[in-house]
């Protein structure tokens, strides 16, 4: 089996199962609230964010760069920089709520990866042509998307919070999630912060397109540049208390699904990338 | 060789279920006539151990004693300390004894079905009567069981589940829209009973910044020494509504006394902040239209009303897994409590706990 072959595909797998486990438990244990042990589900999560990373690690030195090669990598990126999320800002919620949410991501996520076997193919080249720049470009970029994924997360608990006020209904794990307050600060806080890594991130992108205009499509900086413009958009508005509470719930939402659909073009960029080496980095500019 | 007799396990009292019209007065007792019992049971050679709870809902009295002793003498004296009738106090041997102790520990012979406080004064009583050594080891060990039985039942079924009394649904549902409420700027409008409610248990929940105002200021006086509160001139707070995360109103007015516009210019000066109105008044002191505009929370009595109600039909339907398993309990802990009773002989004052 392949994933006895690859030690780092084992850890990708026995993680998602920790995520599974942690999901479910928390699923079942927010439909008893007086049962709930959050901690429980923390340790879990714990567990399978350690054995991702060092899954992603070894993928490092397999790929001698950042491990965001292929549309396996780049979900298993992406899944690990929402947990890291979780492990720093989840402490912040009553009784670790944010975890069974974040952990039932993670696992939906990690189950599709390991389960479409052609997303985990082996690059032609060496990953982003040994340029450190681009290398950066690409992993703060996906760490932007653990935070807008963060962000959706935390989006959708403000508007079950809001739609079981406004609605008068009582579901009992309701009284697990953070107040309406508190929700709409955590989602401005990481919309600023989430924009600030992608704005970094294009910027970098930016330089090294500005070196090498026909290595990138032009497909893949409308898309990238539409989410960034996006969410900054979203940023703007916020900030002038313009778009609030309901609409900027589900504007982070439908913004989050805009970006991850970006990403498509992004791998086709990749296959385009590996027909036409870069001819100058943004290193020799 | 022929079985000796064993001593009796009773209970003897009254609560607001036995009492017609549900009078509270009758049903607790004065620190005299508790007295009075203590100074009885304390004398009794026949009696092996005691214990009495006494709750504003309830008075009983836990003996072990003597099958020498007539039963019936037991609800004399009961009937005759309390000044009540027969019919107003209900007496339970043996095994319904155990039973009827640990339903009352679990809150299922509460007023309001699975309410805490009784588990909290169950324990007092344990505790009072341990460090007075009244007890015997018989009814240690039924105690303890006891408690056991209705700390069970709280943690396996949803008999405490959610919240039944109006102040404390008002703080459940702040902190959902709030959360911290030791920050959040509190107004309560009119000095009506439930308002007052509300606000005393948000200022339990820890809310340090309470505004009461009221037409009489006189009466909004009386709640900013029992709460700390801080009054406000009547006049005033139509101009500061921005400047309140809560806003609970409970006047006698006949008319609206909060519109839409007024929570529409508010909430644009805070649009990131929500506001949480409570309209406590019949009729209504709030529009109800409010309840549309972004960011702004409105419920009113019925609302809490159906709520607790709610949790109460709720608990109600765990009655029936609770009931079971004290049955099952208190058989079982009666038949291993019964082994341990030791049959007290007329004359024999050795078996008090010293």
């Amino acid at each position: 089996m392949v994933i006895f072959r690859d030690p780092s595909l084992a850890l990708f797998a026995v993680a998602a199962i920790c995520y599974c486990i942690a999901a479910i438990y928390g699923l079942l244990g927010l439909l008893r609230p007086e049962r709930f042990r959050g901690f429980t589900v923390e340790l879990i999560l714990f567990l399978g964010f350690i054995l991702q990373t060092i899954a992603l690690f070894q993928r490092s030195f397999q790929t001698h760069s950042c491990p965001i090669g292929n549309p396996f990598e780049t979900v298993q990126f992406m899944t690990w920089s929402m947990m890291f999320l979780n492990i720093i800002i989840g402490k912040t919620f009553r009784h670790s709520v944010l975890g069974v949410f974040t952990g039932t991501s993670a696992a939906i996520l990690s189950v599709i990866a390991l389960n479409v076997s052609s997303w985990d193919y082996i690059s032609k080249d060496r990953l982003f042509g040994g340029n450190p720049w681009i290398e950066a470009h690409a992993s703060l970029a996906m760490c932007s998307y653990g935070f807008f994924l963060m962000l959706a997360i935390t989006s959708i608990m403000y508007l079950l919070q809001n739609y079981g006020l406004k609605h008068k209904r009582f579901l009992p794990f309701l009284d697990l999630l953070p107040s309406i307050y508190k929700l709409e600060r955590i989602n401005f806080r990481l919309l600023l912060c989430g924009n600030l890594v992608y704005t970094t991130s294009l910027l970098i992108g930016g330089v090294f397109w500005y070196n090498n205009p026909d290595h990138i499509l032009f497909w893949k900086i409308f898309f990238a540049v539409s989410a960034w413009l996006g969410y900054t958009l979203l940023l703007f508005l916020r900030g002038l208390d313009k778009i609030l509470a309901r609409r900027m719930a589900w504007a982070c939402i439908f913004l989050c699904i805009w970006a991850l659909l970006t990403l498509w073009p992004v791998e086709l960029n990749r296959d385009h990338k590996q027909d036409t080496p870069p001819t100058e980095s943004i290193s020799q500019s | 060789m022929a079985e000796s007799p064993q001593n009796r396990f009773i209970v003897v009292g009254c609560n607001v279920h036995s009492i017609a019209n549900n009078n509270k007065a009758k049903v607790s007792i004065t620190d005299l006539q508790e007295l009075q019992f203590e100074e009885y049971l304390n004398s009794d050679p026949m009696v092996a151990g005691h214990l009495i709870i006494r709750t504003c809902n309830r008075t009983e009295i836990y003996v072990e004693y003597s099958p020498l002793e007539n039963e019936d003498s037991w609800i004399d004296l009961f009937c005759r300390t309390v000044n009540l009738p027969q019919e107003n106090i209900y007496f339970h041997p043996d095994a319904a004894a155990v039973h009827h102790l640990m339903q009352v520990a679990s809150g299922l012979d509460s007023e309001i079905v699975g309410e805490t406080e009784i588990l909290g004064q169950v324990k007092s009583a344990y505790e009072k009567a341990t460090r007075n050594k009244t007890l015997s080891a018989c009814l240690h060990r039924i105690y303890q069981k006891s408690l056991q039985a209705a700390k069970w039942v709280r943690s396996h079924t949803k008999i405490g589940y959610g919240h039944v009394s109006l102040g404390n649904i008002v703080v459940d549902l702040s902190l959902r829209v709030h959360g911290n409420l030791k920050q959040s700027p509190i107004l309560l409008i009119g000095m009506g009973q439930v308002g007052k409610d509300a606000a005393t248990a948000l200022s339990n929940r820890g809310a340090k910044n309470i505004f009461v105002t009221n037409r009489t200021a006189e009466k909004a006086l009386t709640l900013t020494d029992e709460i700390g509160a801080k009054s406000i001139a009547f006049d005033c707070w139509k101009y500061q509504l921005s400047n309140y995360d809560i806003i609970i109103s409970c006047t006698s007015s006949e008319s609206i006394l909060i519109t839409k516009k007024m929570v529409q210019a508010a909430i644009k000066k805070r649009p990131s902040r929500p506001i949480f109105l409570i309209d406590l008044a019949v009729p209504n002191d709030i529009e109800s239209s409010i309840d549309t505009l972004e960011n702004v929370y409105l419920y009113t009595l019925k609302d809490l009303a159906q709520i607790a109600n709610k949790n109460l039909d709720y608990r109600k339907e765990e009655i029936d897994v609770a009931q079971q398993h004290i049955e099952e309990r208190s058989a079982r802990v009666w038949k291993d409590a019964k082994t341990r009773m030791r049959f007290i002989k007329i004359g024999d004052i050795s078996h008090k706990p010293s």
